[in-house]
């Protein structure tokens, strides 16, 4: 199934998103402002009615939901309402924790190797509700991950290219993801690397790079399809940021 | 409206409306945070409060105030206090009313649950109605903390946690600490970015409404 991304000019040039793929924005560049086109994304999945789960890496829960509102996603909404679900995973390993409805920690201690098992225990526990209250029916689900560059710094590149080369082969074993319907992904990547970034160009079946410069004193961003399931020539977008959204040009 | 009165005009606004500003200075000849402390000229002499954190030696930040033109011993311990947190992690002590130090053992943890203490009983002494918060060089943290980036990110968060009205402007150069500059474009609402190219001192904004 061919699912959109709800983004115009995106959509166009992708044709489209093919279901239970993997997206990776990677923003190399942080003044490109990429996450804010995961949080675009995830805006549009939320407003049309979709599933998304939201997997919180690096940065303070409270800072990221202030964020996310700057970028038109009404959080509180979505969560009172069972659209959306989040990992606290920066919450978890710091033992800052709200009491939000639809927030998941994880379970202590916390490391890069047992990681992946709490994930795909929460995720299953979530999954069983919303099966459990009819949800999926209708609906897409997804998963959106900002920013998978954070493991680096919590953890070390070695273990997070550790921890992407064993969470494949655990999550295939795993039964939830054959009990449940599973989801469509982007993830987001800051800076460049050769450690852990050339094993997601990898395992990603899109990579949309984005980067910006400076040209005559004017801030300009591109964003370059580099992978996608047809491979053909990398196709350049120019978007700007305004009001706290991305828009293409 | 060139670069430079462009971000005086933002700092100030935002200085009204509580968001947060950012300076990045994309070398260390650039100098564009000196411009950004002169608009704390007004707010200070109208009473605001301002919180600087300051993550450089206690007399650099105090030289780089006068030349910003701040008459900040006048205001020291009134309206205007400041954070030493590169005293407090070099254990020194400097004995200026209105400077705090954090004493005692200190890591990175550690700083901010007596950081967070502080704040507590600095609001609750003087209640005030809002705050401008100023990170004077951020990127002197990857000098102080074993993990700058989630120590910026935990001593941001006690923004969130604080549910004060306050704004923020942040002062940067990214060379001293790159790793920072991710989040400062996150969080920031503006960012401005300086550089020296042909000799020429250029500002330019790089996020926001009219960037």
């Amino acid at each position: 199934m061919t699912l959109t991304l709800g983004i115009r000019e995106l959509d166009e040039a992708l044709g489209g998103i093919v279901e239970r793929s993997l997206i990776l924005i990677h923003e190399a560049d942080p003044r490109s402002l990429g996450k804010f086109l995961a949080f675009e994304i995830m805006r549009e999945k939320l407003e049309s009615d979709n599933l998304v789960g939201y997997f919180n890496i690096g940065t303070p829960l409270s800072i990221t939901l202030s964020v996310m509102e700057k970028a038109g996603v009404d959080w509180r909404k979505h969560l009172q309402e069972g659209r959306l679900m989040i990992i606290d995973t920066f919450g978890s390993i710091y033992d800052i924790k709200g009491d939000l409805e639809n927030v998941w920690y994880l379970r202590k201690p916390i490391d890069i190797d047992t990681l992946n098992e709490k994930y795909i225990r929460v995720i299953g526990a979530h999954k069983q509700k919303w099966a459990e209250m009819g949800m999926f029916k209708g609906r897409e689900l997804w998963g959106i991950t900002v920013s998978m560059s954070d493991y680096l710094s919590i953890f070390t590149p070695k273990a997070t290219q550790r921890y992407l080369e064993l969470a494949d082969l655990q999550r295939s074993r795993s039964e939830i993801y054959k009990k449940y319907p599973a989801g469509t992904n982007v993830w987001t990547y800051t800076g460049e690397d050769t450690m852990v970034l050339p094993l997601l160009y990898r395992k990603a079946d899109y990579v949309l790079k984005t980067e910006s410069r400076i040209e005559d004193d004017k801030i300009k961003r591109y964003l370059h399809i580099v992978k996608a399931p047809e491979l053909g020539n990398v196709t350049t977008l120019e978007y700007d940021f305004k009001g706290g959204r991305i828009h293409f040009q | 409206m060139d670069g430079e009165e462009k971000l005086m005009a933002i700092i100030s606004e935002s200085f009204l409306k509580g968001k947060i500003v950012g300076i990045v200075d994309r070398d260390f000849s650039a100098f564009t945070y000196i411009p950004a402390l002169r608009s704390l000229k007004k707010p200070l002499e109208e009473g605001r409060y301002i919180w600087v954190v300051s993550y450089e030696p206690l007399q650099s930040l105090f030289r780089d105030f006068r030349r910003a033109g701040l008459d900040y011993e006048s205001h020291l311990g009134k309206n205007l206090y400041v954070l030493d947190v590169f005293g407090s992690m070099r254990h020194i002590d400097s004995g200026v009313n209105g400077v705090f130090v954090l004493s005692g053992y200190l890591d990175d943890r550690v700083f901010i649950l007596k950081y967070r203490t502080l704040i507590q009983d600095l609001l609750s002494e003087l209640g005030p109605e809002d705050v401008i918060v100023v990170g004077y060089l951020e990127s002197g943290m990857c000098r102080l903390f074993d993990n700058p980036i989630r120590a910026q990110k935990l001593l941001w968060n006690l923004r969130e946690e604080s549910r004060v009205k306050t704004a923020g402007l942040i002062t940067y150069i990214k060379p001293e600490c790159p790793a920072l500059e991710e989040f400062i474009y996150l969080y920031s609402d503006y960012v401005f970015e300086g550089v020296v190219e042909n000799g020429l001192r250029r500002v330019i904004m790089t996020k926001g409404d009219e960037e």
